[in-house]
């Protein structure tokens, strides 16, 4: 009997309109599901060199080891692809997404979906069960995300079926676009998707999925509903974001993330006018509800409502974007994020661009004539709503941007290229990493390109000027979190945001633990082993135990903390392969000379950058915590084997992508 | 004291925990089909996402066990919940047409009815639910608890009233 997964993969080749199942892989137990079971199907099923727009080219859809057993907080679902968005390199590409598909994908008896091939006809996959069709998309094909959601529920005639589809951006193969599921969405995943003309995924399971210990299953959830009521209680509704409250606009306004532009302000947050904006938020005016994933306990998504405009929710990683723009017009930003939802695109990587645009605007290096006569004046909501439609339609300059920021740099010149910071093509993330040093480390080195996911944002404590609530994180709990951190990394300076040492062991801790999350289909903002250290911030509890109690009680997977703490690593070692095996080099892991070279010009954090020895300095303490060549930042054979990954060492060894034999002998 | 499954149906946002707990007590398993009680989703993306939990009400007059042909259903004088005897059963589904709220239906296993039995007075569902959509009542305290939830909003109005006099 199969506990907790559903112990069988869906094949479909979009070429042939042929489907089929496969028994559960067993060599990908080792990375639970999820992310890390996605990444074990994109590194079978890819070869070196292998592009976005290949038709063997994998789209890998999988739901989380957990997703579906009914274990509150346990909803995520991935998609992995051969990212296009970072357009000079390639190779993986992720998001992981709560909602209801994941854990219908269990109830209609599967833990994957792996699509190859390319359809002639743009067209749908309706899994309904075991009965699954390659259905004809024409009808829906061109509509945004929010009516072909509606209307393929129509068309297969179940309101319960789940839908996770592309929109024009996905269609027209912009880099920038992604799947949508619910409003749920942050990384460029949709092209690879809109290149095999697979328009949407639509799930419907009316099957079981089996739990090892029902009992115990049970007795966790009671007790996390008692936990979650208890955090409340205690620190109001305000976390993550609760009615009348937006705790990400509140964070800009406290925290000492915010920066403003493209890295050209911090001091802006403070005029009176901008404060008003934010503070007097349009929530109050605005708010509906909150609503969220499957089995959450804490809905974390606020449904706004714009009158005239419809529904939407912020999607919380690009709440950051409005400062970027120098927006105060909130109810415009949120119409634009709305906007783009619908159209399936990532509002950070569109957000990041106009940022972009907008200071070369104001600096005279641009006028709207070279922007087929768009105004990129700061703040103008129009230049990020017609943006964000010309790169889904590509017309004009959109047209080049939906290949990426870069092939628009290349066309507007010097100035335009020298300003464009990205990372392998994507852009990045709106962290101030000249003052968070750990947080420029992870955008780096992590597989994917930046994230969320591969950072120490949530082991970071702002202990000034920002303890009012930076992220979520408690002031009174402070000191209990250095005290933590003396523990796991030898000293506080590993969570205070601005310093380096430490940084690398708790990056490695956070990424681990991520991963686990992630693989197992964990919520990673509700319920994240390796979370924030503060002891009691969130809902409590941030050891492993908690996770491996659940996988114990729904899959009877029995392992202890320390030994699941091992599966996040060998997922991000996996990960670390692919990367490596297309093309990923110790020299590509830095930010752009930017962030080395120009002080934040105001604000608390004025008068500090990078400082290049010390990150090399990072990086080297990195790959060594890690069991990687500091040299090349490639992989050790007897690191991976004992990870249990001696095939995949073997794999690398072929390519010549494995560290050197001196290097192992150092070892 | 007889007591009921009260749904607010304005505070459910549709995370199913409910469905999870009630087929797992039930049947040993998480399989939402098989769940006594089901949130209906009514979703429009960009526009609506409203959510009602629906459920036997153990009506006073239960047309189910008026109607059922074999006297396969009966109240439990412990609970007040509608039973169904499944050796008594015949599945032929005529409780379920004349339900006025979908409460009783087919298992797809067992093919008999099944329904709501508020877990011999302990319903699971409620238990997970944090943000209390679902609460288990006395029955004569049925009207109050709504009727003051819904009042809250008005007596906001009245404290502005106050203060503008």
């Amino acid at each position: 009997m199969v506990y907790g997964w559903a112990g069988k993969t869906l094949q479909v080749d979009l070429s042939t309109g042929k489907t089929s199942t496969a028994p559960w892989d067993r060599d990908g137990q080792r990375f639970l599901g999820g992310r890390g079971g996605n990444a074990w199907l994109f590194w079978k099923h890819t070869r070196v060199g292998m592009g976005p727009y290949d038709p063997d080219a994998p789209v890998v859809f999988g739901s989380g080891a957990l997703a579906g057993t009914g274990l509150i907080g346990a909803s995520r679902m991935e998609v992995t692809v051969v990212s296009a968005a970072k357009t000079e390199t390639h190779s993986i590409g992720n998001v992981g997404m709560g909602g209801h598909w994941a854990p219908e994908l269990k109830y209609a008896g599967y833990d994957n979906i792996v699509v190859k091939g390319r359809a002639e006809k743009p067209v749908y996959l309706y899994v309904n069960n075991d009965e699954v069709e390659v259905r004809d998309a024409s009808g829906v094909w061109g509509k945004g995300t929010f009516e072909t959601e509606t209307l393929l529920r129509e068309e297969v005639g179940d309101e319960d079926a789940q839908v996770a589809s592309i929109g024009p951006a996905g269609e027209n193969l912009a880099v920038q676009a992604t799947v949508e599921h619910g409003y749920r969405s942050g990384t460029p995943v949709g092209s690879p998707v809109g290149y095999k003309r697979l328009k949407a995924v639509v799930v419907r399971g009316t099957g079981p999925v089996n739990v090892h210990d029902p009992d115990a299953v049970l007795e966790l959830n009671r007790q996390l509903v008692k936990t979650v009521k208890d955090t409340k209680k205690r620190m109001g509704e305000a976390i993550p974001r609760g009615e009348g409250k937006d705790a990400y606009l509140q964070g800009f306004l406290v925290g000492d993330a915010g920066v403003v532009g493209n890295y050209e302000s911090h001091a802006w947050r403070d005029r009176p006018d901008v404060k008003k904006a934010y503070e007097d938020n349009y929530i109050e005016e605005y708010f509906v509800k909150n609503v969220g994933c499957f089995g959450c306990p804490f809905p974390c998504q606020p449904l706004y409502e714009v009158p005239g405009e419809g529904v939407s929710v912020w999607r919380c990683y690009p709440t950051y974007w409005p400062w970027k723009l120098w927006m105060t017009d909130l109810a415009s930003a949120f119409k634009a994020t709305r906007m783009m939802s619908d159209l399936g695109m990532d509002n950070k990587e569109v957000a990041t661009a106009v940022s972009w645009l907008m200071q070369l605007y104001n600096e005279g290096h641009l006028d709207s004539r070279d922007l087929d006569g768009v105004s990129f004046e700061r703040g103008n909501p129009e230049a990020l709503s017609e943006t964000a439609r010309k790169i889904a339609y590509r017309e004009g300059f959109g047209d080049a941007l939906a290949d990426g920021p870069l092939a628009l740099a290349k066309k507007l010149g010097k100035k335009a290229e020298d300003t464009l910071y990205h990372n392998q093509g994507l852009t990045l993330r709106t962290f101030e990493f000249r003052a968070e040093p750990g947080t420029a480390l992870g955008e780096v080195i992590s597989a994917r390109g930046n994230s969320l996911r591969a950072t120490t944002y949530h082991v970071v404590l702002w202990d000034k000027p920002a303890s009012e609530g930076y992220a979520g994180v408690d002031p009174r709990e402070r000191d209990a979190s250095y005290e933590w951190s003396r523990k796991m990394f030898g000293t506080e300076k590993a969570i205070m945001a601005t310093e380096y040492e430490g940084k690398p062991a708790a990056l490695i801790y956070e990424m681990n633990g991520a991963a686990v999350a992630d693989s197992l289909g964990y919520c990673t903002t509700m319920i994240r082993p390796g979370r924030t250290g503060a002891p009691g911030s969130q809902f409590g509890d941030t050891s492993y135990q908690f996770a491996s109690d659940r996988l114990k009680a729904a899959t009877g997977v029995d392992v202890d903390e320390a030994t699941l703490f091992t599966y996040g690593e060998r997922v991000c070692n996996l990960e670390r392969a692919i990367v490596v095996r297309d093309g990923r080099t110790r020299t590509m892991e830095t930010l752009p000379d930017f962030f080395f070279k120009t002080p934040i010009p105001d604000g608390a954090q004025a008068g500090r950058v990078l400082d290049r020895g010390l990150f090399e300095k990072m990086k080297d303490e990195y790959y060594a915590l890690r069991g990687w060549d500091p040299e090349t930042g490639m992989q050790r054979e007897p690191t991976l084997s004992k990870l249990g990954l001696a095939d995949v060492a073997k794999e690398l060894r072929k390519m010549k992508k494995l560290a050197p034999e001196r290097a192992e002998k150092e070892a | 004291m007889e007591k009921v499954l009260q749904v607010d149906m304005e505070k459910c946002t549709g995370c199913r925990t409910c469905e999870a707990a009630c087929s797992l007590r039930n049947t040993g398993r998480v399989h939402p089909a098989r769940s006594r009680i089901k949130v209906i989703g009514y979703e429009e993306r960009g526009k609506y996402h409203n959510y009602i939990p629906m459920v036997c009400q153990q009506c006073s007059t239960p047309l189910c066990m008026e109607a059922c042909p074999t006297n396969a259903i009966s109240r439990s004088p412990d609970t007040g919940a509608m039973l169904v005897d499944e050796k008594a059963c015949v599945g032929c589904r005529v409780c379920n047409m004349v339900c006025p709220v979908g409460g009783v239906s087919i298992d797809p296993v067992t093919r008999v009815a099944f329904k709501c039995d508020l877990c011999g007075g302990d319903p699971e569902c409620v238990k997970y639910c944090y943000n209390e959509a679902l609460t288990y009542v006395a029955k004569d305290r049925l009207d109050v608890s709504l009727k003051r939830a819904r009042s809250a909003k008005l007596s906001e109005l009245f404290a502005l009233m106050e203060s503008l006099r």
